[in-house]
Formats: C-alpha cells, sequence, structure tokens
C-alpha cells in the first residue's frame, strides 16, 4: 500500500513538473509573440514617414502604397494571442506587409530623385534595422514555438497539454510570394 | 643565430635582406607604400642599434660571468675557512642583478622599437591610431560586462586606440590574477590572460547579452543562467557546440548575432588558440581573447630589424577586428 502511495506521489510530481515546463514553454511563446508585435508596431511607426516622402515622389505606385497602408492597419490591429488562427492570421498580415515594404525598397531604386534624398535614406536605413530586429524576433519566436510544439505533441505531454488545455503556436513562416522562384528575366527587361 | 652560437662567439652581422610583407591580395600594395614611407626608413639604424645591443649584451653576459665566478670563489673560500655553512642557493643570488644588467640593452632596444616603430604600424590604419605602453582601459567598465573571472589583480600592458568608420577601437593587453591558499602558503594564480578589444557602437544597446565558451550540457541542463543573464538557444549547432550565449534580452541577442557574425566569431576563435569570449553591453562590444602569446612585441633579437612580419602580423589581426565592425555595422547611426 505504501508502496503504490509512493508511485502516485511521483506520478503526481512528475505530472505536475512537466505541467509547469509547458506552461513555461507557452510562455515564452507568448513572451516571443509579443515580442514581434513590439518590432512590428516600431515598423508601422515607420512605414506612415516612408510613405509621406514616398508619396511625393512616387505617382505611379499608387495602389502598392494604398496596400501597404491597409496592411499597416491591419498589422496594428489587436488580437487573440490564445487563438492559434488569430496569431496565425496576424503573422502571414505581417510578413504580407513586409513584402509590400520589401516591393516599395526595390521601386524606389527608379526613382533617383526619391534615392537621393536624405530624409528617405535615414528612414531606409532605419526600415532596415527595424527589419532586421524583426527577423531577429522571428527567429526567438520560432524557436520558442519548436520547445512548445514538441513539448505538447510528444508523449505524456500532449496528455497534460489537452488536459490544461495547452496548444501548439503557428510558426512565424515566409510569405508564399517570398518562397517563389525567382525569374531573372523580370529583372533584365 | 641562435642563443648558443650567439654565447660561443659567433660573428654578429647586420641584416639587411628583407622579408615579406604577408596580406591578403589588393591590399599588399597599400601595405607596402606605408612600409616604404614610415617603416623602411627606420630600419637602418634600428638595425645598426640591433648589433649595437647584441655586441653589448655578449659583452656584459661574458663580464657577468666572470663576476659572478669570483663572487662565487670569494664567498666559497670565506665560507670553508669561517665555517658559516652558507645554503647553496644563496651562491646564486648575485646572478639576479647580474642577468638584469645583461638584459638591460634588449630592454632598452625593444622599448625604443614600441616607442618609434610602433606608432609608425598602428598610423596605417588611420592618423588617430595611438599605441601606447602606459595607458590603460577602464577596470570598472570591464567588470560590468560580466566576463571577468574572480580575480585579486589586474595588469595591463600595451595598449592601442584608434577608429574605423568612426567606430572607437581600443585594445589592450590585460593579465588577471588571483591568490590561492594552499596548505599553509599563497600562491598567485593567473585567471586570464590575453587581450580585451573595446568597439564602441552607434547603437544603441538595451539589453546585457554575453557570448562565453560553451559550458557542458550538464551544467546547462542544470542552470539555464549566468550571471543572472538567460539562455539563448540558438540555431547554429557548429557555435553551439563552441559558446554559450546568455542575455537580457532575446530579441537582441539574436538580433546581434547573426548568422554572419557568428561565423565571423568562429573564424575569430580559430585564429586564436585560446578562448575567445564577448559581450555587448553599454553600447560597447567587448571582446576578450585568452592568449599566452605576447602581442605587440618584437620578435626574437637575432631577427633583423625589417618590422615586417611585426606589420605583417598586426594587420592580420586588426582586418579581422575590422571585419567585426562591418559585419555588425557597427558604424550605421540609426533612428533606433
Amino acid at each position: 500500500m505504501e508502496g503504490l502511495l509512493l508511485a502516485v506521489g511521483l506520478v503526481v510530481i512528475i505530472a505536475y513538473l512537466w505541467y509547469v515546463s509547458l506552461v513555461k514553454k507557452r510562455n515564452t511563446g507568448r513572451e516571443a509573440l509579443s515580442g514581434i508585435d513590439v518590432q512590428i508596431k516600431k515598423r508601422s511607426n515607420l512605414v506612415p514617414n516612408i510613405l509621406k516622402i514616398a508619396q511625393k515622389f512616387m505617382q505611379h505606385e499608387k495602389t502598392l502604397l494604398t496596400d501597404i497602408t491597409e496592411l499597416r492597419a491591419q498589422a496594428t490591429k489587436s488580437y487573440d494571442t490564445n487563438d492559434v488562427a488569430q496569431i496565425r492570421e496576424h503573422l502571414a498580415v505581417a510578413e504580407q506587409l513586409n513584402n509590400k515594404m520589401g516591393q516599395l525598397m526595390i521601386n524606389v531604386e527608379a526613382y533617383p530623385e526619391l534615392k537621393s534624398d536624405n530624409t528617405m535614406l535615414q528612414a531606409m536605413q532605419t526600415y532596415n534595422e527595424v527589419e532586421a530586429h524583426i527577423s531577429a524576433a522571428r527567429r526567438f519566436y520560432n524557436a520558442a514555438v519548436t520547445e512548445l510544439n514538441n513539448a505538447v505533441e510528444i508523449f505524456p505531454g500532449s496528455i497534460i497539454a489537452s488536459m490544461a488545455n495547452i496548444k501548439i503556436m503557428p510558426f512565424y513562416e515566409a510569405d508564399e510570394a517570398s518562397k517563389a522562384s525567382i525569374d531573372a528575366t523580370d529583372f533584365l527587361k | 643565430m641562435n642563443i648558443v652560437s650567439f654565447i660561443l662567439g659567433a660573428a654578429i652581422k647586420p641584416k639587411r635582406q628583407s622579408q615579406r610583407l604577408v596580406a591578403v591580395r589588393g591590399e599588399i600594395e597599400s601595405l607596402r607604400a606605408h612600409y616604404n614611407e614610415y617603416i623602411e626608413p627606420l630600419t637602418r639604424k634600428f638595425e645598426n642599434r640591433r648589433v649595437a645591443c647584441l655586441k653589448a649584451i655578449r659583452q656584459r653576459i661574458y663580464m657577468s660571468v666572470i663576476i659572478f665566478l669570483v663572487i662565487v670563489l670569494v664567498v666559497y673560500l670565506f665560507d670553508t675557512r669561517q665555517r658559516l655553512d652558507i645554503p647553496w642557493f644563496l651562491y646564486l643570488l648575485p646572478a639576479l642583478p647580474l642577468f638584469w644588467w645583461s638584459s638591460r640593452p634588449v630592454k632598452r632596444y625593444k622599448s625604443d622599437v614600441k616607442e618609434q616603430v610602433f606608432p609608425k604600424i598602428f598610423s596605417y590604419f588611420g592618423d588617430d591610431f595611438i599605441f601606447s605602453p602606459t595607458h590603460s582601459m577602464s577596470l570598472p567598465v570591464l567588470k560590468r560586462s560580466k566576463l571577468l573571472p574572480h580575480y585579486d589583480d589586474a595588469k595591463f600592458d600595451d595598449y592601442v586606440q584608434g577608429t574605423y568608420k568612426g567606430v572607437e577601437i581600443a585594445i589592450n593587453e590585460l593579465q588577471l590574477t588571483k591568490e590561492v591558499r594552499r596548505d599553509k602558503r599563497t600562491d598567485t594564480e593567473t585567471v586570464f590572460r590575453g587581450v580585451m578589444v573595446q568597439l564602441s557602437s552607434h547603437k544603441k544597446f538595451n539589453g546585457h547579452t554575453v557570448v562565453v565558451k560553451a559550458r557542458g550540457g550538464l551544467i546547462n541542463f542544470l542552470s539555464d543562467s549566468f550571471n543572472s543573464l538567460s539562455r539563448v538557444k540558438l540555431e547554429d549547432p557548429r557555435f553551439e557546440q563552441r559558446f554559450d550565449v546568455f542575455s537580457s534580452d532575446q530579441i537582441e541577442a539574436r538580433y546581434l548575432l547573426t548568422v554572419s557574425f557568428m561565423e565571423r566569431l568562429q573564424e575569430l576563435a580559430s585564429s586564436f588558440t585560446g578562448k575567445i569570449q564577448c559581450a555587448f553591453y553599454d553600447d560597447k562590444l567587448l571582446i576578450m581573447l585568452a592568449s599566452r602569446d605576447n602581442r605587440f612585441e618584437l620578435g626574437s633579437i637575432f631577427n633583423g630589424a625589417t618590422f615586417e612580419y611585426e606589420f605583417s602580423q598586426i594587420n592580420k589581426e586588426m582586418q579581422q577586428l575590422f571585419a567585426m565592425i562591418e559585419v555588425l555595422k557597427l558604424d550605421e547611426y540609426t533612428g533606433l
């Protein structure tokens, strides 16, 4: 009887420690997600300045500039950090904004006056810096998500996770457009 | 010539034969131009000094040997007549001042080279580069890096300071020692010997990130922190095998430790035999290179005073540092 009690006690302790570790991993994932949001916010604050300068010179890029403005508004919207679908959507919007901004930076090359504008140069340098921070935040987030998802999906963590309602989190993946192979002829026209 | 043939009386002749400057392709021309303009004019003078110095050393060694033997003989006779039983090691006592006296010319020669030639070598990297055997870094600033091991005494040696693309660079040799009690005596143990490299940054570091030598899986399993900094797990398994990273800001740590920085740090670690550690804090990058070599020193006095080896070696090490600045873009101003 004593042996049985001891075994049950041991199982309870191990299950509790497992639960603690799962919660810690989930919280690290959330912390990493908030890290991404901080960087996205920084980028969003920077976007209006870039657009303001760009609008003066890039009259023919109205659609792109409008898309960026819309995506910026979507990216700064609040969302539920417990809802996997909402997180996934939020990260997808952030990535789309990233792509559109990348496109804008490439298009700037076609406007020599804009390219040589000092304010634009400073804004672009700062933007690149923010991009590097977002990339770092993404690395942290994906590392945290890998640890969490492994812990949630591997037995016996999967049982404890389902009992504690701890779910996997989505990875911050590159947008489909940026994954597509590049056709060099498009750039050599 | 080596020490034995030197003592046995080999002829001391000036060596005017040039060694080779070594640098990466494309840089050798500018290195050669600087050498020809600023260093080569000094080599004739210093070669004559070197020859004179070697002659003086040999003369002093011969005289020291005679003086030492005479003293030993006199003391021995006095000892046997008076029956004083002088311990054998006391016989060696006169050797100390004689050794100091014999080695004086070489010390003076080396210190003159450091004062007159090394600043010319470092001027290759910029007009504001200075070389000083007496300046030193601030110890409290170094302590804040959280990299220094526990020590009781710190001794600084050669110091270099300058700027590259607006980034301030300071290099200082440092030796840290600790008093260790063994049985009834206290020994002095060296806990660090090497070079400290401090690079300023135009970027603001909000957190504190350190890259230390890998502590091993067991220690990392038991503890995920280092001096109140949390462990940062990076994606590069080769880097992870060699180093452990700890930081107060997980995102900033990953921002700083990019793939190219990790590569560069590993490259730097491979070119130095000792361990390498670094810290990003107070808007500075501090690199701690453990090494038994005494850097910024002249090679053997038996080699000709061409200083080409020294110039090539210093250039190689400085170029690695400049590459780090490029990789980290420490020179860029941003609005962040």
